[in-house]
């Protein structure tokens, strides 16, 4: 067990003193590496940004109970708190029938002819305040239907369409983030697999060498895996220092304007488990993508020699 | 140790290297393989360090068939052998140290076991003091006694050498030989394949000619 960590800490140690040698071409991959990801990485921040800052900006969504007129005032009161005991639902709210008809008076300004109307037309009113989740129309359309299957309940109304916009908004956004980020984060791994094949080719004769003298496989592939994965490593890094410049520089100016309308919205950035996740990730796929880059210009070499 | 029975090799181009040879020799000695240019010997070489595979026949090193070796089998067989070629193939960004020290690394020897070993065989080739230079530092007698030494260090049963004199004068040549003659006295068996026939003739080594990629009765 210790010589196989022994045998990595040395391939690792030869391949960073490698990587410092050549610490000039190993920036310009770095970075390129770096630049490629700090997009999707900064597309996903600012999709979390999005999200956080539309739930600032988002009303409260709420669904109207219009209530039978022959309701009494008991029954409306029950009716009031069986709602109010749904899971679903945050608040409810009443206007009555008279409360409904001031505001309405108030609103259009016709008392004169409101006064000739024999009775009161507007029905009593629940408004049912739902709360700020991330439930979907569809949550919203089956909350609707329980309401509307109760006792006294004539008709329900539901905004619907705004909450369908916005989620469709959403969701495409998250798509075309999700396409951009998938092809810049390949982009990456197809520069890091690249610099492997260049790698190899400049270092022929040295394979050539190891492999004479006994050296296997994976021998003969392990620093150029390891070194791929360091370039990831150091990319991801680089990505991430990008990010937080461009928070750090933003983070002002959005406060700012947040403030200009009363809200407590602030940037954020990576959080570590979600850096961590990328991290890994990148990392994983590097090694994946260089051992097959690896082996395929290994057999390549081979069968050149032949 | 080393038999060839019934060996062809036929390259794709359709160029045939050798025909039906066969020998056996025993260890522990310095056997040359003589011919002139293209008469078979890399050819012949090549088989015993795997880096081709007969068409027809079969080569057994220690009674074992190199033909049904296969994968990392090739790797470890290759460690039993010491390879001198005529170019040296030493890496020229590393120092005679590390390109000595190569075999050693494939094997994760130890670092201190490894240093000693290095030194035994930089002093066993007389270039103790030279392990930081770089090859281009060296010269071309120098750069071959390098790849001795890289060929000596994993202590092979094995060693075979394919002109290892071919871009020396004579007088470096002849050390060079001088080297191979020493270490048959440490219980190796030597291959040494070479045109120059003056590095045999009149002693008693076994060698066996080839002409044309077959072998010329002794």
């Amino acid at each position: 067990m210790t010589r196989f960590f022994i045998l990595h800490l040395r391939t690792l140690v030869s391949c960073l003193g490698r990587m410092w040698r050549a610490r000039l071409a190993t920036l310009f991959t770095v970075a390129s590496v770096g630049i490629v990801l700090s997009l999707p990485l900064g597309l996903y921040t600012l999709s979390v940004n999005l999200k956080s800052a539309t739930e600032f900006v988002k009303s409260t969504p709420e669904i109207t109970l219009y209530v039978s007129k022959n309701a009494s005032a008991d029954s409306i009161t029950e009716l009031r708190s069986s709602v109010q005991q749904l899971p679903e639902v945050n608040q409810v709210s009443v206007i009555t029938a008279d409360e409904a008809l001031e505001e309405f008076k108030s609103i259009t300004g016709i008392e004169s002819i409101i006064e000739y109307v024999p009775e009161n037309p507007l029905p009593t009113v629940l408004i049912v305040q739902l709360p700020k989740s991330n439930s979907s129309p569809n949550d919203f359309q089956r909350l609707a239907t329980t309401l509307r299957e109760l006792e006294l309940v004539d008709a329900v109304e539901v905004d619907f369409e705004w909450l369908r916009r916005f989620y469709s908004i959403i969701g495409l956004v998250n798509l075309i983030f999700t396409i951009v980020s998938v092809l810049l984060i390949s982009a990456a791994v197809l520069l890091i697999c690249n610099t492997t094949r260049l790698s190899i080719s400049s270092r022929q004769e040295e394979i050539m060498v190891i492999d004479q003298i006994g050296g296997t496989r994976s021998f003969i592939r392990r620093p150029f895996v390891y070194i791929a994965v360091m370039q990831s490593l150091l990319g991801v890094a680089i990505a991430t220092a990008i990010i937080e410049v461009i928070r750090l520089t933003l983070e002002p100016y959005v406060a700012q304007l947040a403030d200009l309308y009363a809200s407590p919205f602030r940037l954020t950035g990576l959080t570590w488990e979600l850096w961590l996740a990328i991290t890994l990730s990148v990392c994983a796929i590097s090694w994946i993508a260089s051992r097959i880059t690896v082996k395929i210009c290994l057999y390549r070499l081979a069968a050149s020699k032949n | 140790m080393i038999r060839l029975s019934n060996v062809s090799k036929q390259y794709p181009s359709g160029q045939t290297a050798l025909r039906s040879i066969s020998f056996a020799f025993e260890p522990n000695q310095l056997v040359f393989l003589s011919g002139h240019s293209g008469a078979g010997k890399s050819t012949l070489i090549k088989l015993i360090t795997l880096q081709e595979k007969p068409t027809n026949g079969h080569v057994f090193v220690n009674d074992r068939n190199l033909s049904s070796l296969s994968g990392n089998q090739v790797a470890y067989y290759r460690r039993t052998l010491g390879v001198v070629h005529q170019d040296h193939k030493l890496l020229f960004d590393r120092t005679v140290s590390q390109n000595v020290g190569l075999p050693l690394a494939v094997t994760n020897t130890d670092t201190k076991k490894a240093r000693r070993r290095i030194s035994a065989a930089l002093e066993m080739v007389g270039l103790l003091g030279k392990e930081r230079s770089y090859p281009i530092q060296l010269s071309g007698g120098e750069q071959q006694r390098v790849g001795i030494a890289r060929a000596i260090i994993g202590r092979p049963q094995l060693i075979i050498a394919d002109e290892p004199t071919g871009n020396l004068d004579k007088e470096l040549g002849d050390e060079i030989m001088g080297i191979f003659k020493r270490l048959v006295q440490y219980d190796t068996t030597i291959i040494v394949a070479t045109h120059d026939r003056h590095h045999y003739v009149g002693q008693n080594y076994l060698v066996f000619e080839l002409r044309n990629g077959m072998l010329l009765p002794r």
